[in-house]
């Protein structure tokens, strides 16, 4: 089975609808791996094209705010002026669809969750953090498995232990493309697809066939320039549209 | 500001409200370092009590460089703390924090407030790590930015000179905001 699995699309309709494009025939399903909303100026768009496509998705920590806004206290200022623009501006429907969003989902390629498996806002951006997820996947915590996709950082990443437990990041290949051990364990992050923060500002995400044990990191070029006037028509923050252009 | 703001809640259960520094603040601001005694205003990098350096500060507000967050007690500013940031280069990874509480509202938890959302806006901005400097003997800041994540790196001894040019010993702290991220 070949798996599309993207993230943090956080409304940017021009973004989800490249990479749909782009996806095409190269996969059987595609998977999201939270936050839907926030950030940028489409949310009901993005949330009617999930539902449009049959898209299987994650409850990340912004769908989590849109659905209780009292959670965006925790947000930064910027984050939390996005959340609450959101959460005003989503239809009520849309509104039902992110509060019965699931947690984390058990798949036959892996464990999926938005930040980590423990919960939506933690990280895994650092060594120590990928190593203490990646030994209690060794050790069964989470059942038999040996891959585990993320997203929350906006960052693709590969992180591997090895047989004698070494935890050490997978430099993806130009041509985007890894083979995984079965006899190793593993965290995938697809970067996301509305913010990208590589330095690249392409949509990104993977396609992960579990036949033939492959991971195919993809970008995609969208067009930013709507991303960002519909940004700057809303009245949010310019800091948002501006780092569309950079990637970060 | 288009609603670019939060409320924070203090030890003693009152609210302050955050947020960034607009050119329309020039007057709270000023107000807010005149009720400074000298004694806390000698730490403060520059000479904030000549109006033409904080004129020169609103005129080049650029959140890209500097972002300025101030904490309101209705119209009266009681703390102004900064994320400062450099484009390009070896230190384009790093911010630097400075902060100025009121003394008055010392020890209620309004720097920790302050210093957390700027921890929080150097991940969105994308910051990898964050470092801060203040004379050693400031406890109460040594303790506050331990709590939010920082640790100390370095002491240089006797680098700075106190308002009546006693040497000063410095405290460099630095964390690692990932690292923070996964505490929240």
């Amino acid at each position: 089975m070949r798996v599309a699995v993207l993230s943090d699309i956080h409304s940017n309709i021009e973004a989800f609808q490249a990479v749909i494009r782009d996806i095409e025939d190269r996969s059987d399903r595609i998977l999201n791996l939270g936050d839907l909303v926030g950030y940028n100026a489409s949310p009901n768009e993005c949330i009617n094209l999930a539902k449009d496509i049959g898209m299987r998705s994650i409850q990340g920590n912004h769908d989590q705010a849109a659905c209780s806004p009292i959670l965006a206290n925790n947000f930064n200022i910027y984050a939390r002026n996005a959340i609450l623009w959101t959460r005003k501006n989503l239809t009520e429907e849309n509104i039902q669809f992110l509060c019965e969003l699931e947690g984390n989902v058990r798949l036959p390629c892996g464990l999926a969750c938005h930040g980590t498996p423990a919960g939506s806002n933690n990280y895994i951006a650092l060594p120590f953090q990928a190593r203490a997820i990646l030994k209690k996947m060794k050790k069964g915590t989470w059942g038999n498995v040996q891959v585990c996709l993320f997203g929350h950082t906006h960052k693709r990443k590969v992180w591997r232990m090895d047989v004698r437990g070494k935890v050490a990041p997978v430099e993806i290949p130009l041509d985007g493309t890894i083979r995984l051990n079965a006899d190793e364990f593993y965290l995938l992050n697809p970067g996301s697809v509305g913010q990208p923060r590589n330095g690249d500002p392409r949509a990104s995400y993977l396609i992960f066939d579990t036949e033939n044990n492959t991971v195919s990191f993809r970008l995609v070029n969208y067009d930013i320039t709507s991303t960002i006037q519909k940004i700057s028509k809303a009245n949010l923050p310019d800091f948002l549209a501006k780092r569309l252009l950079d990637g970060f | 500001m288009k609603r670019l703001q939060k409320s924070g809640k203090l030890k003693d259960g009152s609210e302050v409200l955050l947020r960034p520094m607009v050119k329309g603040d020039r007057k709270a601001v000023g107000e807010f370092f005149g009720r400074l005694t000298p004694s806390v205003l000698q730490y403060v990098r520059n000479d904030v009590t000549d109006p033409k350096v904080l004129d020169k500060w609103f005129d080049q507000l650029n959140y890209d460089r500097v972002f300025p967050l101030l904490a309101f007690k209705g119209d009266k500013v009681v703390a102004n703390a900064s994320l400062h940031r450099v484009a390009h280069g070896w230190r384009k990874h790093l911010g630097t924090i400075r902060i100025v509480v009121d003394p008055e509202f010392h020890g209620k938890g309004l720097g920790t407030l302050m210093i957390n959302e700027l921890v929080d806006l150097a991940m969105e901005f994308g910051l990898e790590k964050l470092m801060v400097e203040f004379p050693l003997k400031a406890h109460g800041a040594l303790a506050i930015f331990k709590k939010a994540g920082f640790s100390p790196r370095g002491v240089i001894e006797g680098l700075m000179k106190g308002r009546h040019g006693e040497d000063l010993d410095i405290v460099i702290m630095v964390m690692d905001v990932a690292a923070y991220a996964d505490k929240i």
